[in-house]
């Protein structure tokens, strides 16, 4: 069974198990890529390690059901293994409006590029990406040198300097290749940059709304398992899992759906459906006494309508059949 | 005195007409909780259409039957995509939309969620005529219930929260769509008039980013009030890819509900197809 198989078998497996009460305190994380599921679904495992017992993972290549699961109430974060912006094309404004209302997001080179990942790579992932920078090649192998720039307490336990897998990244310049540090509304903290180009190659963010992104701009792999820059391989280099992992735990402790809902949600389905039972409820007692009205207003109509259709028979005949009798006695 | 039986006869005529007279007021059809008065879209939806000179404006009203204590229209617009079935699975001739539903992979994954955080699959299964053909039809729509978990219509009308399946025989048409006037309503609109009885409010250029997304709700709605929406739509070459460029074998459906009192009272689905950009 191939991983994709594995995956899908797992996705529908996770979704068909009945709700308890242990799956309602958990955030469900999101991993989303239409062609490398595998690469997905081992970053899945390994965040299951130490996000098992607060985090369901679900692995996609669906854009559909991620447009619709960014609305839902227990959403924890959105992972985007994607290395080409065409692929996240519809979930450009998806993503945006669940970045903008609260909502973490963790990124690859996919979504870092602006030409294809538009407002995604400015507002959600704000790496603004116009250029690419090349890897250096150590015993063959397509390296990027990450060199620490800001610290965030979260991110302690990786190394000042380390060499990772990728091939390429992407970053905002001029024309001129010379490096630009674009200027957004809320917390651009870039923690790691290429040691050679000083280009960011990780970005910690957080919007005014509290939102939080993570932006790998490198981490560029291939599926192929003979690739010098086979993903398999970066999944098992430590400093990837600690930098994955620290990710995810970053932006989870930021404004998310599940903090916003994860508590409440249950109540607010409950009180949809009872605020309309009311409102039906209220309609029917409205239709029903309107029916009453109407139906008494009838009666008396048809009351007062014979009664009249007595009266002018009455008068017409019953009066003029006593009327000659008195005309008569007169005239005897 | 004795009275003439005749008298008799004319006073039981007079009970009789007037008791038919009543009975016959009381038996009136009571009129729609919600009558539609006009209902204009245009033949086939085409980007840049007013530079080819094609219609692109679409014209709605209604008019209440009843007084409400809440007034709700909602319109969405879906795309057409094609279906992808549980392996080995196709759908037979005589399988109805709701079971073809079923068994897309899309909706089997979202039908599954809604059930897990507890939220019944708000199914709509009718006969619909669209664009000319009767099929059966399958539809749901879960924009109602994801409203309670957006802060803003603006922000659930940029996520899809509407599907629908229509069948006749062994054709099956899936579309997948969003809450709102128009797919990505702002940059798409030329402009929306939103009427009710003689408050008018008309949206234009950045206006459009206040403007209702789709969703009209109004509180203790009295009978016999008006409700109108115009726009026109005016797409660019390259923008709403759900519905790709070069495509002509597919259509774009427009969905109105109108909700008397939370109740479904008035469903219309518009269909319109893609058509090529002329050069």
């Amino acid at each position: 069974m191939s991983w994709n198989d594995r995956y899908l078998v797992a996705l529908v497996v996770v979704l068909l198990i009945p709700a308890t009460v242990a799956d309602q305190e958990k955030s469900l994380v999101i991993l989303y890529t239409p062609d490398m599921t595998d690469f997905a679904g081992g970053i899945a495992d390994l965040l299951s390690e130490d996000f098992g017992d607060s985090c369901n993972f679900m692995v996609t290549d669906d854009p559909s059901v991620v447009s619709f699961m960014l609305s839902l109430p227990n959403i924890g974060c959105v992972i985007l293994p994607v290395l080409r912006g065409k692929q996240v094309e519809t979930l450009i404004d998806p993503l945006c409006a669940y970045f903008e209302a609260g909502g973490a997001a963790i990124g690859f080179q996919g979504c870092c590029g602006q030409s294809q990942a538009e407002d995604l790579a400015r507002d959600v992932f704000p790496a603004f990406g116009n250029s690419t920078g090349s890897p250096t090649m150590k015993s063959g192998v397509p390296v990027n040198e990450y060199v620490r720039d800001e610290e965030i307490p979260t991110f302690a336990d990786l190394p000042a300097e380390f060499d990772l897998l990728g091939q390429f990244f992407t970053y905002s310049a001029t024309l001129s290749r010379e490096l630009l540090e674009p200027d957004v509304p809320g917390d651009r903290i870039v923690l790691y940059r290429d040691r050679g180009s000083g280009a960011p190659l990780v970005m910690a963010y957080e919007n005014e709304a509290g939102s939080r992104s993570i932006s790998f701009t490198g981490c560029f792999v291939r599926t192929r398992e003979d690739a010098a820059n086979y993903y398999g391989n970066l999944l098992d280099d430590e400093n990837f899992r600690a930098m994955i992992s620290d990710s995810l735990e970053w932006t989870l402790s930021g404004k998310t759906r599940f903090s916003d809902y994860g508590s409440i949600y249950p109540e607010m389905i409950e009180g949809q459906v009872e605020a309309d039972d009311s409102l039906r409820q209220r309609a029917e007692e409205r239709m029903e006494q309107r029916e009453r009205n109407r139906l008494l207003a009838l009666a008396a109509a048809w009351i007062v309508g014979i009664l009249f259709s007595f009266a002018l028979i009455y008068r017409a005949f019953l009066g003029r059949a006593e009327g000659p009798g008195e005309v008569d006695s007169h005239s005897a | 005195m004795g009275i003439d039986s005749r008298l008799y006869t004319i006073l039981a005529v007079a009970v009789i007409m007037s008791t038919l007279v009543v009975a016959t007021i009381f038996r009136a059809d009571k009129p729609e909780e919600i009558a539609i008065l006009r209902n204009k879209k245009p033949e086939m939806f085409i980007k840049e259409a007013a530079q080819k000179g094609v219609e692109s404006s679409f014209s709605f009203s209604c008019i209440s039957g009843r007084e409400m204590g809440q007034m709700e229209l909602r319109f969405s617009v879906l795309a057409e995509k094609e279906p992808i079935y549980d392996p080995d699975w196709v759908p037979g001739e005589e399988t109805s939309a709701a079971e073809t539903a079923n068994h897309i992979v899309t909706l089997v994954s979202i039908l599954s969620t809604m059930e897990r955080l507890g939220a019944e699959p708000p199914i709509i299964q009718r006969a619909m005529e669209v664009n000319g053909t009767e099929y059966d039809a399958a539809i749901y729509d879960f924009s109602r219930i994801l409203e309670l978990f957006c802060s803003s219509r603006r922000g659930l009308s940029k996520s899809i929260s509407v599907f629908a399946v229509l069948k006749k025989g062994e054709e099956v048409r899936y579309f997948e769509g969003r809450t709102g006037f128009f797919l990505d309503q702002v940059n798409s609109l030329d402009y929306l008039t939103v009427r009710r009885g003689e408050n008018r409010s008309e949206y234009v250029g950045d206006e459009l980013e206040d403007s209702p997304f789709g969703i009209l709700r109004y509180s203790d709605f009295p009978k016999d009030e008006e409700i109108s929406v115009i726009f026109e739509v005016q797409v660019e070459v390259d923008a709403i890819p759900e519905i790709p460029l070069g495509v002509t074998d597919r259509l774009v459906l427009q969905m109105i509900q109108g909700y008397a009192d939370g109740d479904l009272s008035m469903f219309v689905l518009n269909g319109m197809p893609v058509g090529l950009v002329i050069a």
